[in-house]
């Protein structure tokens, strides 16, 4: 199980009642969800997924505070397993690549927001993750490394090089 | 780095985010009454009820998302299954040899070849009715009368995601089917059939490949019907290690068919630990259907983590 109970801090209260924290964070959640899965659908899976598995403890966290660090986690860990999923499926095709009239939405994104969104697609799992969680969640090096399992240098090195390939690919697709 | 690429990413984020907006997606997925933990077991949680239809942002109005049904006991239930059931998954799939102990019901090396397990056919597929096939046939003896019943594993196809939408089918001897969504999504497999009661009743363990897990599932035949047992996962006898490290849950099946798990205590000399040892049985719950419940035998036993047998060595 590599669901794990992330060090998260944060400076808000964050509601200790699953029925709060869903009220709560759910949509916010969904939209973490969809930027690493694509599509609504999945992200509301993913997002179920996480709170079903949260609400299913039977003992509660160590820290009631780091709830929504936990839901995080489990949204990051869901997402990753939904892309396996994707890949691996019988008879389905991942719908990554599929342009501008795919079911996300992105037809009516700016221009310049689609490039970059397509060269986020083609970066690692782990590369996009580390982007999305550093530049939508806006977690610190730290509570990115305690979400993921990894390293904090792990984590530096990762959004550096996966900086670096965006520009690369956004560059090539030029 | 390039801050103008980071400006550009945060910015694409946003707007690809905010494009999720509150009314697209249903308020009530998970409703507040019933997931109060108090409230809810993992059992409950039934798969289908977190299905969504592929839609495109725009165009989604409240109604047009997921239907959520009612989750009556007998009906329904939440989806998070494999969640759930991963604490068995590290388990019945690997197994190890016990050997040595003494007043325990002698929880025996299990290994595969020697555990009666049902003669799973991997089946072509074959249209059953729209939009599901039969991936798996076997049979076991699930009601307990002597009499082999057949099992199915169905898989809904034409799904872009398609969480949890096999289901588990079996037809008595009498005729009779009764089924149960799984809460896998890819290659769910019939692993074995046990009879862990000791009364005839044969319960299922599945197996589906579900993220990084291989998680094991395990189904009984109780009150007329096929039900997904609940796997205790979130058992404090379960969740604790073999060598109290919080990792690593020992599950095996002795000669008997009967299951046991043991949980560590402490952590004494190089690579043993002291461990209390549970025997698991399927028990009815009112209202709830049937669970998988722990008693654990008297006393403690000496675990050799390196050998994977009891000894005296604690």
């Amino acid at each position: 199980m590599k669901l794990a109970v992330s060090t998260v801090g944060h400076d808000e209260p964050v509601p200790h009642d699953p029925v709060a924290l869903f009220a709560a964070h759910r949509l916010s959640l969904v939209r973490l969800a969809v930027l690493l899965v694509d599509d609504l659908a999945s992200a509301e899976d993913v997002v179920q997924n996480a709170f079903a598995g949260f609400v299913a403890r039977r003992r509660p966290l160590d820290d009631p505070d780091k709830a929504l660090a936990y839901l995080r986690t489990a949204v990051v860990n869901n997402a990753r397993s939904a892309l396996r999923r994707r890949r691996t499926v019988r008879g389905y095709v991942a719908p990554r690549g599929v342009g501008p009239d795919g079911p996300d939405g992105r037809v009516i994104l700016a221009e310049e927001h689609r490039e970059v969104l397509d060269a986020l697609d083609r970066l690692a799992p782990r590369q996009r993750e580390v982007l999305v969680l550093r530049y939508w969640s806006e977690m610190s090096e730290a509570e990115i490394a305690a979400a993921l399992g990894i390293s904090r240098g792990s984590v530096k090195s990762t959004a550096s090089r996966a900086i670096e390939a965006l520009e690369k690919i956004m560059e090539g697709s030029r | 780095m390039s801050t103008r690429t980071e400006e550009r990413l945060s910015a694409a984020l946003a707007a690809r985010a905010e494009q999720v907006r509150p009314e697209q997606i249903r308020a009530e997925q998970i409703r507040p009454e019933q997931i109060r933990p108090e409230q809810i077991r993992p059992e409950q949680i039934r798969a289908e009820q977190i299905r969504a239809e592929q839609v495109r942002p725009e165009q989604v109005r409240p109604e047009d998302l997921r239907p959520v049904g009612n989750p009556a006991p007998r009906t329904h239930r939440w989806g998070a299954y494999a969640l759930a059931a991963a604490a068995l998954a590290a388990v019945v799939a690997s197994p190890f040899v016990v050997e040595g102990l003494r007043s325990v019901p002698e929880p025996a090396p299990a290994p595969a070849t020697q555990v009666p397990s049902p003669s799973e056919t991997p089946t072509p597929k074959a249209p059953e009715r729209a939009g599901r096939v039969v991936v798996r046939r076997s049979t076991a003896d699930v009601d307990g009368d002597g009499r082999a019943d057949q099992v199915e594993l169905r898989f809904r196809t034409g799904r872009a995601l398609p969480i949890f939408s096999s289901r588990v089918t079996v037809t008595l001897a009498t005729g009779a089917t009764s089924s149960d969504a799984t809460g896998t999504s890819e290659d769910p497999v019939i692993d074995a059939a046990r009879d862990i009661n000791g009364d005839g009743r044969e319960v299922l363990v599945l197996r589906s490949e579900t993220g990084d897990a291989d998680v094991p599932q395990l189904f009984a035949f109780r009150q007329g019907r096929i039900q997904h047992l609940a796997t205790a996962y979130h058992s404090p006898s379960l969740v604790n290690s073999v060598d109290a490290d919080g990792r690593v849950i020992r599950f095996w099946w002795d000669d008997q068919d009967r299951l046991f798990s043991m949980q560590g205590l402490t952590a004494t000399r190089d690579n043993h630990a002291t461990v209390a040892v549970y025997r698991w049985t399927v028990r009815p719950a009112p209202g709830n259907g049937p669970v998988l419940g722990a008693t654990r035998i008297a006393g403690t036993r000496c675990y050799d983590l390196e050998n994977g047998t009891f000894g005296s060595g604690c």
